[in-house]
Formats: C-alpha cells, structure tokens, sequence
C-alpha cells in the first residue's frame, strides 16, 4: 500500500511536469477569473450571525423577538460637560435635534424610541384631587427658563432619573432598537450597517466636529451631475475618503446608487450646531460594528509589516530574490483564490472573520518555504529546475498534503461552535487551505521549472553549515540522548504541573467590562463607561421571558404570574452581580402606589383581578415589558457586568428560581438580552471545547497512525502538542483572555498547524530509522535536513500573526499573541519533546547495529 | 520499503514497552494532566442569593435596644443587631408573600408585624422568628388559573395550589376575588366569603359574623391599657388583648371606609386616628366609639407622633405638618420646607423630630414641630419609615432599601 502510494506520488508528479505548460495555462487563467471576482468581495456583517441560533435561549429570544428587542439596540448619550446640569437651552436644543436625527436612522424602530422628547416618557404627580400624567416636555416646548423649570420638575416626577437621564443630571439618553432585516445577500447587510454607522457617526459629529463636510461630484454620475451634492455630514475622513462608499437615491426615487468616495470633492464649512460642552455617547451593536470596522484598517497596515517582515526573512534563509518572491507570490495566490470563490458561493467576509486570509497567507508562506529549500536542495546538488521540481514535490507531497489535512481539520473542528459567523469562518479557513494543496503542491513545483538560481545562492547553500549552527544542532541533538531526555522529561513535568494549575483559573466568556472586541481604551468603551456609570440601568441586560398564554383575560391580572414575577424580581436583586431588575410586576406597583397616593405602603400586589387592573398603565405593551394581554412578559435584569462567571452564576441562579417555583400555566424562560446572548455563547464555546479537542486529537492519531503506521511515531507527535495545549490555556488564564468564540478556535488552530513540524520532522527521521540508524543519528539527520526550515517557518508565522498583537482590536490582538506563542512553544515541542520520547521509545534501536554508510546530505 | 509493524510479538512488544517505560509514564501523566486541565472548570466563589437590604421595599423600622427590624414587600422581614448592619433574613412561617407595612415593638422581646390582606405576625424572640397571628383569606376563583388547550377554565383540583409560594406549609386554595383596593362592584363583592375560623396553631381569627374584605393593615399602635390595635385601609381596625396573640375585627360607623394610617394615644389617655383625606378621629373609650374632629386639610395623613411635650403631631401628603398642644382640640400647620408627601417619623431621645418621606426627603425640627428644616432631599426615593443614627445620620427606610443617609447627602448609602 505504501508503494502504491508512492507510485501514485511519482505517477501525479511526473503528469504535472509533463502538462506543466497547459497547467500553467489553465492555472493562470483561474487566477484571472478569482481574481476578477475577488473584487466584488463584499463585508456581510450582521448580528444574526453572531449568536448560537440553535441554543435554547436564542429560541427563545427568536420566538419573542416581534415584541421585545433582543439585543440589537442603541444608546445614543448627551453628555453635558459645561457648567451646572443639562437644564439650559443649548441642551436641550441639541438633545431634540439629536432624538429626531434617531429616529431618521435607517432600521430604527420608531415606536420603540425615547428619550425625554418623545410623547411615550411621560410623568405622574400627585395631588390631592388624584394624579396626573403628561409629557415630561410640554407641546411647543422653546426651553425658556420657566419651561426649563418646568421640565426639571417633571423629570424627578417621572421616574426616568437613572433611565433616561443620568443620576447626576449631567446627561440624558436616547433608547432606540434596530431592525435588521436578513435578505440572505451580503451586500444588502453591508449597505444597511454603513448607513446606520454613517448617521451614527453624523449624530456624533454634529455636536462634537467644529466643521461640517460637503460632498460633490468631481464628474458626472448618471443619473447625478458634476458638482451636485451628494452628501453631507460631519465625519473627516480624510485620506481614508476614497475608501468610503456613498448611497444616494437618484432623483424621482428607486434605489439608492453607490458612489465611491474617489469620485467626490469635499469641502469643510463651520458647522453651526457645533458644542464643545457636548459630548455624545454612543453603544449598540452597529456602532460596535462601525469602530471593528475601523479598526480593521489597522489590520491592513499589520499585513503589510508582516509581509514585508516575511520577506526579508525569505531573502536572508535563501539569499535568493527569485524563490522569495515565488514563495510569497504562491503564498498570496490562495487568498486571492478564496477571496475570488467567496462571492460565487455567496458568502462576504465578516468583520470578526477577516483574519481569516491573514493566516491563509502566513500557513502558505510555510509551506512554500518547505517546497523552495527542497527545490534549491537539488538543484545545488546539480539537479535541473525541472528534475528538483519533481523530486522536491515526491519528497513534499505526502507529508505537505498531511499538514495541509490536518490544518485544514483544526478549521474544521472549530465548526463544533455553532454559531453561524464560526461555521462561515471554519468553512472559508477549510476552503482557503484546501486550496494550498494546488497552489502550493502544483502551482509551486511549476513555477520553480522555469527558475534559475542565483550564483549567490547557490555558493550560500554548498558552505557547510557554520560550526555555530552545528553546535546548536548538536546540543539539540542531545535532546535524543536517553539520558539527557529524562532531564527535558522532568524540566517538561515541572512546566506541567504548574501550568495544569494555572488552567484551571481560565474562565469561558468576558473577563473585563466594556465591549470585549475592543481594547479597554478605545472610544466605545470610554462612552460604554461614561453611560454604565452615571445610570441606573447599565448595558448588560438579561431578558427573562415569562410565557402565560392560557390566562382569561390579561394574565398581568392574575396574581399567581403577577406574584411569581414579583417573586422573581426580588430574588433577583439579591444574586450577585445583578445591578437592579425592571418588570411589569415593579412597576405595576409603582402605578398601585401612584393610584393610593403615592404611599409606599400601598405599593403591593393585591390578589383579585379588580385590584390589579389598578395596576394596569404599567402593563401596557408600548413599555415594552409585556405583549398584548400579557401573553408573554420580559423581566430585565441589569447586570454589573458580563463576565462569564457573572453570568454564569446569575443564570444558575435563574435556573434554581424557575426550578423552585413551578407555577401552572406559567413558563419562565432563559434568556434575551445581549446577557442573554452571551450566557448561550458562553454554554455554547464551553459545551464545544470537550468536543472540539477530542475531535482535532483524535483526527490527528488517526492522520500520524496512516501516516507512520506507528503508535510510538503518534505519540511522539501527539504528546508535545497535548502540553502545548495545557500551556495555552495556562497562558489565557494568566494574562486574564477568557475563553470565548474568537479565543476558543486558537487552541484548534494552533494544534492542527502545530502538528506540521512534527509531521515534517518525523517523516525523516522515519525514513533514517528504516535506513537502521540508532534514533538519535536519525534526529540529527532529520534536524539537519528540515529543522532549519521548521524553525525558520515558525519564527515567520509567529511574526505574521504576531503583529496582530497591536491591533486595536482586542480579540485580534488576543488571538495574535496566542496564536504566535502555539507556533512557537509547538515548534520547541517538536524539536526538543519529541526527540527525548523517541529516544526511549525507539531505544532498542539504539543498539548497536552495524551501521550502513549513510548518505550524508549538505544542508544548509 | 517496509513499514514498522505495528503489531510485535508479545516477548518483543514486552521487552520494548519496559525498556521505553519512562517515555509511557510521561505520556500517561501528560494525559491525565491535560484531562484534568480540561475538565470542566470551577466557578470562582459567589456570595448566595438573598434579600439584600438596599434591593427590597422596606416600609417599617423598629427598634429596641441593639435589636432593628426592617419590614417589606413579599413579606421579608431583615434583622440586625446595629443601625449600620449587617442584616440578616428573619424565618417567617406562614410565609404568605403579602407585603409587610409596619412593625413596633409592643413588650421585651415581643415584636408585631402587620401588612397587606390583614396580615398580622407575631414574634417573641426580638424578631428572629415570626408566626401568623391574623391573616384574612381570599376564596379561590375559577379563572385564576389557565384555560386548558381546549380553552376550558376549570383548573384540575390541585392546580392551582402553585399560587402559594413554595416554601409554605399551609394546605390552602390559593388566594383571590377581590380586594378593596378599588371599591367592589356587585358581581365581585359577592365573591368573597369568609374563611372559616382556624383551628391551627397560628391563631387565625376573624368576626364570623363580618366577613372581613383582605385589606392592608397600614399601622400599628399600643399597648394602650393592655390593647393592642392594628389598623388599615377601607377603615379596617384589629383589635387585641392578649398581647398580639389573637385580634379581633372593630367596627366603627363614625369612620367608615377611610383608609387608617396612623394612631396614637394623647396625654389623656384619648386615642387619636389619623387618615384619609384630612381624617382625624378621637376615641375616650379605649377605640369603642370614635368622633370624628373638623377638618383642618382635606389631603390624607400618613403618620402621627406623639412628642415628649405632650405635643401631637400629625403629617401627610404634599409636606402639610399639623400640631396640636391640646390633646387634639386644635391644630396648627407647621412650617416645612418643600411639598413631597411625609409618610414616616421618629423622635429622638433629645426630642428632636424628624420626618422622611417623597423625593428622599428627610427633615427635622428642634423647635417641638413648629418648624422644620430640610437635612436631605434631591434624590428620586420614596422613604416610609426612619430611626435615628446620630443627630445627622439616619437610618431610612423605603423603595430603595435600607439606607443610611447623612445631612446634606444627596443619596444613601447601603447599611
């Protein structure tokens, strides 16, 4: 079998260098068409996609999302920062313009919104003829100071203190939830997140920029002419303006044309609404998206250090410009492909999954250098191009398309998670790594025919290796040395014990406040805070939903659903973590209380249906804590925070409540609230990480035991990788990166790229055991022949992904320096591990044999 | 090209497995290690759920000695042994989850509680252990529970037992009809019906011959001469003589319906109600008959003090403030600042007054009641009850909790 293979390998390489020239013909003229369609690429952001649809708590938030919000909402935050509180005119002029420009926010929902402008906040008082309810701001309000005075007076009476206006009266806020309509087409979700994240931005700007920016055609755009406005708004964008893409209706209506930004003028005039003592806030979903957007930007610049990083590098290992260039034009060549097949099968690339191509490129830079130095190998040795580039692929094939196989797998296994931005990401990273094996296995060896190495090259690889070099191959040599092995055992179980224990603190989901994407300094996380901290309510909501469809009449009338609501609310204020709850059942009492005086000792819940109807303004659905007639009824619990135990320890606790407190006809139900999701992102990355590691190893025994048809040869590969692993999560806990849907698929990643030196190593040093060498000879041999290009590949992609590590994202940069340091600690693993188990599970070989001359090889 | 067998002959295999025995136990230890590391993962510790004193609706306070109890909704009833805290839940049994409104210590050790649906709870340990002295049923009603899928509304027998909270071991129908909160129609006053008395232990007692509506108890006054009076709206008044064992329903025509927020016995001996709408009622006959006094506001009453002066003083809603140095013959308005209603009160030892209520008001008079000056107010709370810390630090009770608020703050702190 092993020979049919064989025969296989030499059968496939002799045809692809035989047909190379139609190949070649065939190959570029795919790249032209990935190429061509590489550019329609579009970004597909959603929220959709972004949570476990399958989780029981997103069921219930899909069965309920008509009546509640979800998660996908806005705050938009005016903070005063001049003198006094935000009782004055130029306030409030800006706090109406800015609840209008809301409501003009493509998506929003318009019955949803407040702030204290809109007719739904509205104030009680009391008096002794009963009480009263109106606007908090009068009709034909102009903010006179008897008006002011008046608005003041409302406001305390009106319970929105914390709510909609900030405990220390230094801001108020603006609620609205976005809608976001999934048609399935990427473009469509980008054109709608960009307008929402463009007036997000003009809101911003309107208070907070000292010029307005106009936009006009530099040439005519039919149907547009040259010179017509097409746009203004209050964002500099400055250099980045030929990036931005513009949406205008043409005149008469139809749909909005795209205009790219290259196409317009723009011209800064002083902008009149302009506040220094205004600052806006704003948090939600579609701002979140806007700032990881931006900041991908960034990410662009991180590639092209990297890039250049990387070819420096090449150039220094091979002395070669040629097989530099070569190996970085092949390594760019997949994610040109994958970058081309994404819109033919219908797919963009989503904000949180556009590293994607980044590791593509840095997997492929890997291989290609594996592919080069085999090639230069022969061709130093006398070879011709042609000749090298067949026997580099008869070496390379079985071993490259194994780590191919197995990268390929760790994307796969990630697919465990379900959630649908990972499935994409998994299928995308799969597919980008599939297509290495023709880029790099085929593409590669074709191209090196037609090259011709440098004289200087050449020369560089006949010197035998410096005696420096030989002094580090020798001390790792030792490593093999059954003796010396025992000391790496024991330096490797101290490594263990003390990183076991250190993983055993990592926590799955958040560990800080503050949108986890982004770093704790960025913009969104100052207004985050700004926002937490001076109201009530927070930005952490767990939505408990209570489901009492079966009741006559109004089910808010019945007591039993009133008064296990009641119940709930106050349990829930005594778990910790929580911040406070708001449900129909407290302000039901709040409105029995308002109804008999505004005594607080009437503030309960009576137990007949006439009493409760007392109660009823506080059911009425536009508050949106209930549907009509109480059918279904949200309990908000704000949290403090949202790290993972936090939530995990609150939703416990809910479970324990529903649990205890079994009420006929009522169904209490986890979970809405962005809370809520994360509580089922959280159980859904910890109910996969079993699975997926369980997955990715086993798939990988399997791999090494067709490969080597050797359980010693599986655990040699296999054993480092484990402890790597162990070490990966000791890393997490220690620098405090909790365990979460862009963290979890490192550990994966990192194995299934991992396993590549293992594989490549143990491949050669197979070849020299069967040859009868003792196996400390064979790993020298072996190091010789490949460890260079390990360790050179390794240090490559760990700088590739490493400079994510500025990035100002944060889950990028968490993903950067955890993926660089499984590249690394892998790569030691394989070069020092992996020799000192071989050393005692192939010890016997180590007996004396008489030793066949071996052919020595001059490496580099 | 050979492969390496992957199977060996037994001798073989067993010479070569001793001889690589270092690299095998390696191997196990990574194993276990890495099954350990991923296993799933401890919670850090959390603090276990209870009621906390600043997220509950605390409506009453009393004191006596080191002892401070703080009564609220769902029937919680907090202990300390400090002003500061550290509060501690009470056992209440029957826990009936109706809200609690006041509490006062009426012997050493022997404290009431009363609260809505004419809940009354007696305790004679200094509050840590509360039983059931009074409690008015509501008859169970068909439709309280849910239509079965074919929409009918007679519930199974037992079904509707869950109304009950869970951790209550009396064997009754679940509460319902009406209340009086809002004055019954005719359809539903003919709904209720009284319980017949109770035989068990707890004491639950009523006039079997005046079916008694579940109204909230919203006072509690005594010992007067050996009676203890539990009062409430709709004009509801308990009486008791054994000292809070067992309570019977009064009936007084001259006060009818008003709702009863407050009494207290004046220097004579007199009894004073305080009430709805501007009510004021006196008693010379132990509470037997009662006349009503002219009315000097029309708003409600919420509280009234009897000063070591000998002076009364009654409050209510929109800041109005009465006193009265003559047994209640006549009534001046007192000097206030602001216009938030007033439903709580206390007197120091030094007779300092001070009086909290809407809009986290909180405010004092050194003069007897004439004038009071506000120490605290701006926040949005609504405080019912209050005990003195210091002479500028309070103990405040309300929709906010337990708080402890200082002179000039503009918010509290949580005891």
């Amino acid at each position: 079998m092993k020979t049919t293979l064989r025969a296989c390998v030499d059968g496939i390489s002799d045809f692809l260098i035989g047909w190379r020239h139609a190949l070649a013909v065939l190959f570029l003229a795919m790249t032209v068409v990935f190429g061509w369609s590489a550019t329609r690429v579009q970004l597909d952001p959603g929220f959709m996609k972004q949570i476990p649809i399958h989780h029981p708590y997103m069921q219930t938030m899909m069965d309920h999302i008509k009546h509640f919000s979800g998660a996908n909402s806005l705050l938009v935050n005016l903070r005063w920062k001049g003198k006094g509180d935000i009782y004055n005119k130029p306030f409030f002029e800006a706090m109406r313009k800015a609840t209008d420009d809301v409501f003009l926010i493509p998506g929003v929902d318009r019955t949803r919104v407040s702030s204290i402008f809109t007719p739904n906040t509205y104030y009680i008082e009391i008096t002794e003829d009963g009480f009263k309810g109106e606007p908090v701001v009068p009709a034909r309000f102009s903010a006179t100071p008897e008006q002011l005075a008046r608005v003041r007076h409302n406001v305390s009476l009106s319970g929105q203190v914390g709510l909609l206006v900030s405990n220390d009266y230094k801001s108020a806020l603006i609620r609205a939830d976005l809608q976001e309509v999934d048609t399935g087409n990427p473009a469509e979700a980008e054109i709608f997140y960009r307008r929402v994240i463009r007036n997000l931005a003009d809101i911003r700007g309107q208070f907070e920029s000292p010029h307005e920016y106009v936009y006009t055609l530099k040439q005519d755009h039919p149907p547009f002419k040259a010179g017509q406005e097409i746009d203004h708004g209050y964002v500099d964008y400055g250099w980045s303006l030929g990036m931005q893409a513009f949406y205008e209706r043409p005149p008469g209506g139809g749909e909005p044309i795209k205009i790219k930004g290259s196409e317009l003028d723009v011209k800064a005039v002083a902008n009149p609404d302009y506040n220094p003592d205004v600052e806006v806030n704003i948090i939600g979903f579609a701002q979140l998206l806007g700032d990881v957007i931006n900041g991908l930007v960034g990410v662009f610049a991180f590639f092209a250090v990297a890039f250049v990083i990387t070819m420096v590098l090449l150039f220094l290992y091979s002395r070669s410009l040629r097989l530099t260039l070569v190996a970085l034009i092949v390594a760019l060549l997949p994610v040109l492909w994958l970058l081309g097949i994404l819109p033919m099968i219908g797919f963009g690339i989503d904000p949180m999954s556009i590293l994607v191509p980044f590791l593509i490129f840095s997997i492929g830079v890997s291989h290609a250098v594996q592919m080069t130095n085999a090639w230069r190998h022969e061709v130093v040795r006398g070879a011709t191009a042609v000749d090298a580039s067949r026997a580099a692929f008869r070496k390379l094939f079985i071993p490259g398309a194994v780590a191919l196989l197995t990268n390929a797998l760790g994307f796969a296994v990630i697919m465990f998670i379900d959630i649908p931005i990972v499935h994409e990401l998994g299928i995308t990273a799969c597919l980008g790594v599939l297509l290495m094996i023709v880029t790099n296995k085929m593409i590669l060896p074709i191209i090196l025919t037609h090259i011709r190495l440098e004289q200087r090259s050449r020369e560089n690889s006949l010197k035998p290796p410096s005696t420096r070099q030989m002094a580090i191959w020798k001390q790792m040599a030792r490593c093999a040395q059954p003796r010396f092995a025992l000391g790496v055992f024991a330096v490797c179980l101290v490594l263990l014990f003390v990183t076991t224990h250190a993983s055993r603190g990592l926590v799955i989901g958040d560990t800080g406040t503050g949108a986890p994407e982004l770093r704790p300094t960025s913009r969104y996380n100052h207004d985050n805070g700004e926002i937490a901290n001076h109201y009530n309510i927070g930005t952490d909501v767990l939505s408990v939903i209570v489901e009492a469809p079966d009741f006559a009449g109004d089910s808010c009338l019945h007591y039993p659903v009133m008064n296990l609501i009641d119940q709930f609310e106050l349990y829930m204020r005594g778990v910790q973590g929580v911040r406070s709850v708001t449900s129909v059942a407290g302000i039901g009492k709040l409105v029995i209380g308002a109804f008999n005086e505004g005594n607080p000792r009437w503030r309960a819940l009576p137990r007949s249906e006439v009493g409760l109807s007392t109660g009823s303004k506080a059911f009425d659905p536009a508050l949106g804590l209930n549907t009509e007639s109480c059918r279904a009824i949200q309990v908000l619990v704000f949290m403090k925070n949202h790290e993972g135990a936090t939530i995990a320890h609150a939703v416990d606790q809910v479970k324990d409540f529903i649990k205890a407190h079994p009420v006929d006809g009522v169904r209490m139900r986890l979970a809405s609230g962005n809370v809520g999701v994360m509580a089922a992102t959280n159980e859904a990355v910890e109910s996969a990480e079993a699975k997926m590691l369980l997955a990715i190893f086993g798939a990988l025994a399997l791999l090494c035991l067709l490969t080597f048809r050797s359980w010693r040869a599986t655990l040699c590969v296999l054993v480092p990788l484990t402890m790597v692993s162990i070490f990966c999560n000791a890393l997490m806990a220690t620098m405090d990166i909790g365990l979460k849907v862009a963290t979890l698929p490192v550990v994966a990643l990192g194995v299934g790229v991992g396993v590549d030196y293992g594989i490549y190593l143990f491949e050669r040093i197979q070849h020299y055991l069967r040859d009868g060498q003792p196996f400390g000879e064979a790993f020298r041999e072996a190091m010789l022949e490949r460890g260079t290009a390990a360790v050179f590949t390794a240090i490559t992609m760990a700088i590739g992904v490493g400079t994510w590590t500025f990035s100002a994202l944060k889950f990028q940069a968490d993903m950067g320096l955890l993926l660089s340091f499984m590249f690394l600690v892998n790569m030691l693993g394989a070069i020092c591990l992996l020799p000192a188990l071989g050393a005692w599970l192939f010890r016997e070989r180590a007996a004396p044999q008489p030793k066949p001359a071996p052919h020595r090889v001059a490496e580099a | 090209m050979k492969a390496e067998p992957i199977f060996v002959a037994p001798a073989a295999a067993q010479r070569r497995a001793t001889g690589s025995w270092p690299a095998l136990l390696f191997t196990v230890i990574v194993a276990a290690a890495a099954a350990w590391a991923f296993s799933p993962r401890p919670m850090p510790p959390f603090a276990p759920t209870f009621v906390h004193p600043d997220g509950f609706l605390a409506n009453g306070l009393a004191q006596q000695g080191k002892r401070v109890i703080a009564v609220g909704e769902q029937g919680e009833i907090l202990l300390a042994d400090d002003l500061q805290g550290p509060w501690r839940q009470a056992s209440v049994e029957p826990q009936r989850g109706s809200t609690l409104t006041q509490v006062r210590f009426v012997g050493p050790g022997v404290a009431i509680a009363v609260g809505h649906d004419g809940w009354v709870l007696r305790s004679t340990d200094g509050g840590e252990t509360w039983k059931e002295a009074f409690f008015i049923k509501t008859k169970p009603q068909a439709d309280d529970a849910p239509a079965g899928p074919g929409g009918l509304i007679a519930p199974p027998p037992g079904a509707s037992t869950s109304a009950e909270p869970p951790d209550s071991t009396a064997a009754e129908p679940p509460p319902d009809a009406s209340t009086s909160a809002e004055p019954p129609d005719s359809s539903s006053a003919s709904a209720w019906n009284p319980e017949p008395p109770s035989t068990d232990d707890s004491g639950t007692a009523d006039d079997a011959a005046q079916p008694l509506l579940p109204d909230p108890l919203l006072g509690i006054a005594g010992p007067f001469d050996g009676h203890l009076f539990a009062i409430g709206g709709f004009g509801l008044m308990l009486r008791s003589d054994d000292d809070g064992k067992t309570w019977h329903h009064v009936v007084s025509d001259t006060i009818g319906d008003h709702h009863l927020n407050a009494m207290l016995r004046a220097a004579d001996g007199s009894l004073l109600i305080a009430g709805e709408r501007g009510l004021l009622a006196r008693s010379t006959d132990s509470g037997q008959s009662w006349t009503v006094l002219p009315q000097v506001y029309d708003g409600s009453f919420f509280g009234a003090l009897a000063l070591p002066s000998k002076t009364l003083l009654v409050f209510g809603m929109r800041g109005h403030v009465f006193r009265s140095t003559d047994k209640g013959q006549t009534w001046q308005a007192s000097t206030v600042p602001g216009n938030a209603s007033l439903f709580g009160g206390t007197v120091t030892r030094k007779g300092q007054v001070v009086l909290v209520g809407a809009g986290s008001t909180v405010m004092v008079s050194d003069d007897d009641g004439q004038t009071f000056r506000a120490e605290h107010s701006g926040a949005a709370h609504d405080y019912a009850a209050v005990l003195p810390v210091t002479t500028d630090r309070w103990l405040v009770a309300g929709d906010a909790g337990l708080q402890l608020v200082s002179a000039g703050e503009t918010d509290g702190d949580a005891p």
